[in-house]
């Protein structure tokens, strides 16, 4: 067991943890942050992803001891009572969203992808995403949610899905 | 366009799915899988388990009644008593504290076994000498009466006209063998559920389904229940594609809370899943055609042969179907099918999105594409000349009346001359494209719903139906809305309770937007009926003078006379002293004839009704390495009437990507009935680099009856895919691959 301090979303978290115990059974069992979701548990799925400083990683294959004194991003932590995220409208606006269990993960991603591509290909989209699996979508109207929503982030604005 | 409803829970993070729920004292469930494939249970000591500090309750087979389940066999039990029959079945379960101390229990668990000689293949559960998998299968009851003998799980045949004389008058005979993997759903959440007993002995069990009242009825039956006293909560689910349709865990999880008196979770790990979801079956098809030389079929043999697994599950429903599909859209004099289904000790296969279609198409569609090179004719042609129409039957015999197989066609050959004609060429790699079609058998199950109008005109909507990502409260609710002239947002929908909405038939057999639909549209049809009815008296108009829209009630040439919706709910109540309009329909499945003279042990030998699909693909075979990469697919299927188009869009994109899978990469791979590939890494469904653009062309009927003309779109899509992309490496480089998955190396070896 170890003192582990770190900011989700914000807030500044202390907590007890087993060295071997994942950040994302942190956030789903401790913190109850459970949009955060496991797929595989293996780092095979980008279910769980979040941002690590930033970073997007695969929670499942993060643990305790690495996130001290971090600043950690959940799915939870993008939209405010009021208003969704662009990115978080953007894929319901463009029907990227089926069961809804890959979106977060996938949410996350289009977040760090984003910040770094403002404006990414088609094939930066795709290549950057890959890791993120969904069984639902078949991954098209996924695609459209991104470029729309890199449209709308971008000043020039703009960006509709039909 | 309507967005779905519960969109933005689900972009949020807060939509609530099984593993996601947290109460006060819930504690872990896990299940000990078997290591072993094929066993007799001599004893199972639990007391060590029993007595680690943390430890709930320990439970086994024992202490469940001795009662069989399942829908058209019933061979299992809730947890096995005598005998192991896969690895990865259930042998015990735990519920503790924690998840430490579940695992450290499950591993105190002492069992004593006498292993047996194991069947890991349909062949070798037919050979003479064969171990017997389940010695007491004569006393086992059946949905349907079904040949079934030793390992043969159901033995499904069908006979028209005369196959011989049909052979002796073709001009041209052609015979396949296809080999098919046994896949996985894989949806992206794996399994799981939560339940509690509460005092007032009432059992709640929230889970992840796509059928709450299926998994009331498993639950009830292992646990001899009342129905009444249970209560299933289908929560958010995180795909199905058939892997949730019955009560597995929730069975188990359900036994620890009465045992435990806490709340019990039990998740599924991804390898849990790979080694005890219902996938679908492998099978082998042979398949003999003979064919005139102006392209009409006239005879076709087919001889089918599906692994069942350890149990029936849908073995005896998938191989039915198969051998209705095995004709594809297609009409024939002269059909001898025979369909078998075998035990063996391996994983028990269930429905995976369209049972049986896939597999059928796959051999029916590429065949059809062999006999149209080899007779020079045009694939779409050869597949007009032949195509099911109305007024023609299915192999057991069912009149068709829906039709347009044809118009699919067209429509798919007009899309491919604006998609496919000027995709650029890539160096190194050979352009192809294939073209297959497909028909498919909606299931029929009843199911009811209740409208509420409310006091201030808001409506609610009741339904048994599980949202599990295909859009059915959207759905449901656009019907609603449309029929009431109120905006979709106005219609809150109450959904996959079984103790707060009515029977519901379950998100399979693409059934739900027209069985689910027809007691909603009659529903919401008998609220406007009584609405109009009552606003006919306040504004003194005769009730066909008046219409609805803009959540007011019109006169129809004066618009300027209406009164709104919420008047009317309101003045109503006052009126009558009664309270707000309550309405609720049922359906009954529409269960057409069959010719009983043609088949045999057949168990699903009509539907309610036939939709039809065809698909093209663009594909670039690398001529170094073999590998196939699919450049894009047009997808066109008829849905009659598309209630929420951006739903369909999704279903028919999302069943395109999985029939890639199936075409080009998953395979459950099998060691003496051990999966050596149960991970995501080894497992490889399609991620964004493999699927390509989709093009989804959705038909709908001209002046479409809704609800009568509303057609699922659920499985078809999956369907046709994988033929497609096998004719298409053919028109690419010259090599039939009758094996799937079509693999970089199967192409390799055959080009070389
Ligand atoms: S749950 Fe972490 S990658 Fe799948
Ligand atoms: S929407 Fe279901 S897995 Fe992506």
């Amino acid at each position: 067991m170890r003192q582990i301090k770190f900011r989700v979303n914000g807030v500044m978290q202390s907590i007890e943890a087993a060295d071997n115990q994942t950040l994302l059974d942190i956030l789903r069992e401790r913190l109850h942050l459970t949009g955060t979701k496991k797929g595989c548990d293996e780092g095979d799925c980008g279910a769980c992803t979040v941002l690590l400083n930033k970073q997007p990683v695969n929670s499942c294959l993060v643990l305790a001891a690495e996130v001290d004194g971090c600043e950690v991003i959940t799915i939870e932590g993008l939209a405010n009572e009021e208003k969704n995220d662009p990115i978080q409208q953007a894929f319901v606006d463009c029907g990227a969203v089926q069961c809804g269990f890959c979106t977060p993960g996938m949410v996350m991603m289009t977040h760090a992808l984003l910040e770094e591509t403002p404006n990414p290909s088609e094939e930066e989209i795709r290549n950057f995403m890959e890791g993120n699996l969904c069984r639902c979508t078949g991954y098209v109207k996924i695609v459209e949610a991104v470029q729309t929503a890199a449209a709308r982030r971008l000043p020039e604005g703009g960006g509709e899905c039909d | 366009m309507t967005n779905r409803l519960e969109g933005n829970e689900k972009v949020t993070g807060k939509a609530i799915f099984a593993g996601d729920i947290h109460v006060e004292g819930i504690v872990v469930g896990k299940i000990l899988r078997s290591k072993v494939a094929h066993a007799r249970i001599k004893n199972i000591i639990t007391d060590r388990a029993s007595k680690l500090p943390g430890v709930l309750a320990v439970i086994t087979g024992k202490d469940f009644p001795d009662v069989y389940g399942g829908r058209t066999v019933r061979d299992e039990q809730a947890m096995v008593k005598n005998k192991i029959r896969y690895i990865g079945e259930g042998v015990a379960a735990v519920a503790a504290v924690d998840e430490e101390t579940a695992e450290r229990a499950l591993e105190l668990i002492e069992i004593e076994l006498e292993e047996l000689p194991g069947v890991f293949s349909a062949e070798g559960g037919l050979e003479d000498n064969a171990p017997l998998i389940h010695e007491n299968w004569q006393s086992y009851w059946t949905s349907v009466p079904l040949t079934r003998r030793d390992n043969i799980d159901a033995l499904v045949t069908a006979k028209k006209g005369d196959i011989e004389a049909g052979f002796a008058a073709s001009d041209l005979i052609i015979e396949d063998e296809f080999i098919l993997p046994l896949i996985h759903h894989a949806p992206m959440e794996p399994k799981a559920t939560v339940a509690y007993y509460d005092s007032n002995r009432k059992l709640t069990v929230w889970t992840g389904t796509q059928s709450a009242f299926s998994v009331r009825r498993g639950i009830a039956r292992y646990l001899q229940l009342p129905l009444s006293r249970v209560r299933v909560v289908g929560v958010r689910v995180g795909g199905g594609f058939g892997a949730k349709t019955t009560a597995t865990i929730e069975t188990v999880a359900a036994m620890l809370a009465i045992k435990s008196g806490r709340h019990v979770k039990i998740e599924m790990s991804r390898q849990d899943d790979f080694y005890a979801a219902n996938p679908r079956n492998s099978m082998k098809i042979w398949v003999k055609t003979g064919v005139k030389k102006d392209g009409r079929l006239i005879a076709r043999q087919a001889r089918i042969l599906v692994d069942s697994g350890a149990y029936d599950i849908f073995g005896a429903n998938t191989t039915s179907q198969v051998v209705t599909l095995i004709t594809g859209p297609y009409k024939f004099e002269h059909l001898d099918i025979e369909g078998t289904c075998v035990y063996t000790t391996k994983i028990p296969c269930g429905a995976c999105r369209g049972p049986g279609g896939p597999e059928a198409h796959f051999a029916a569609e590429t065949q059809m594409d062999r006999i149209a090179r080899e007779l020079g004719i045009d694939p779409f042609e050869l597949r007009r000349i032949n195509a099911l129409e109305a007024g023609d039957d299915t192999v057991p015999g069912q009149v068709l009346t829906d039709y347009g197989y044809t118009n699919v066609l067209n429509q798919l050959e007009i899309a491919m001359k604006d998609h496919l004609d000027n995709i650029p060429l890539t160096p190194g790699k050979a352009r192809g494209i294939g073209i297959a079609g497909c028909f498919w058998g909606m299931s029929g199950i009843g199911s009811g719903a209740t409208i509420h109008l409310n006091e201030d005109g808001s409506v609610t909507l009741f339904i048994g139906a599980v949202e599990i990502g295909n859009g059915v409260i959207t759905a449901m609710a656009l019907l609603v809305a449309e029929e009431l002239g109120i905006p979709v947002e106005n219609v809150s929908v109450i959904s996959g309770d079984t103790d707060a909405g009515p029977y519901e038939g379950g998100a399979v057999g693409s059934r739900t937007t027209h069985d689910l639909g027809v007691p909603v549209l009659n529903a919401a049809r008998e609220v406007k009926k009584q609405v109009l009815s009552f606003a006919s008296g306040q504004l003194d108009v005769d009730v066909k003078e008046l219409e609805l829209g803009d959540s007011r009630i019109f006169v129809k040439n004066d618009r300027s006379r209406m009164l709104k919706l919420e008047q009317v709910a309101n003045s109503r109540i006052n009126a009558t002293g009664g309270g707000p309009i309550v309405v609720t329909a049922s359906s009954t499945p529409f269960k057409p004839d069959y010719d009983k003279q043609r088949v045999s042990s057949h168990s699903r030998a009509s539907k309610p009704f036939f939709v039809f699909g065809a698909q093209a693909a663009a594909v670039d075979v690398d001529l170094v390495t073999g590998k196939v990469s699919v450049c894009k697919v047009i997808a066109a299927h008829d849905v009659g009437k598309a209630v929420f188009p951006k739903g369909v869009e999704g279903q028919i994109q999302g069943g395109v990507a999985m029939g890639l899978g199936y075409a080009l990469s998953e395979e459950a791979v099998f060691d003496q009935g051990r999966m050596i590939n149960a991970n995501f890494l080894d497992y490889r469904i399609p991620t964004m680099l493999d699927v390509p653009e989709i093009i989804p062309i959705i038909i709908e009927k001209p002046n479409a009856r809704v609800p009568e003309d509303i057609r699922g779109i659920g499985e078809p899509p999956a369907i046709p895919t994988a033929p497609a992309v096998a004719n298409a490496v053919f028109d690419a480089v010259g090599v039939r691959i009758n094996t799937l998955p079509i693999t970089p190396e199967r192409v390799f070896m055959a080009t070389k």
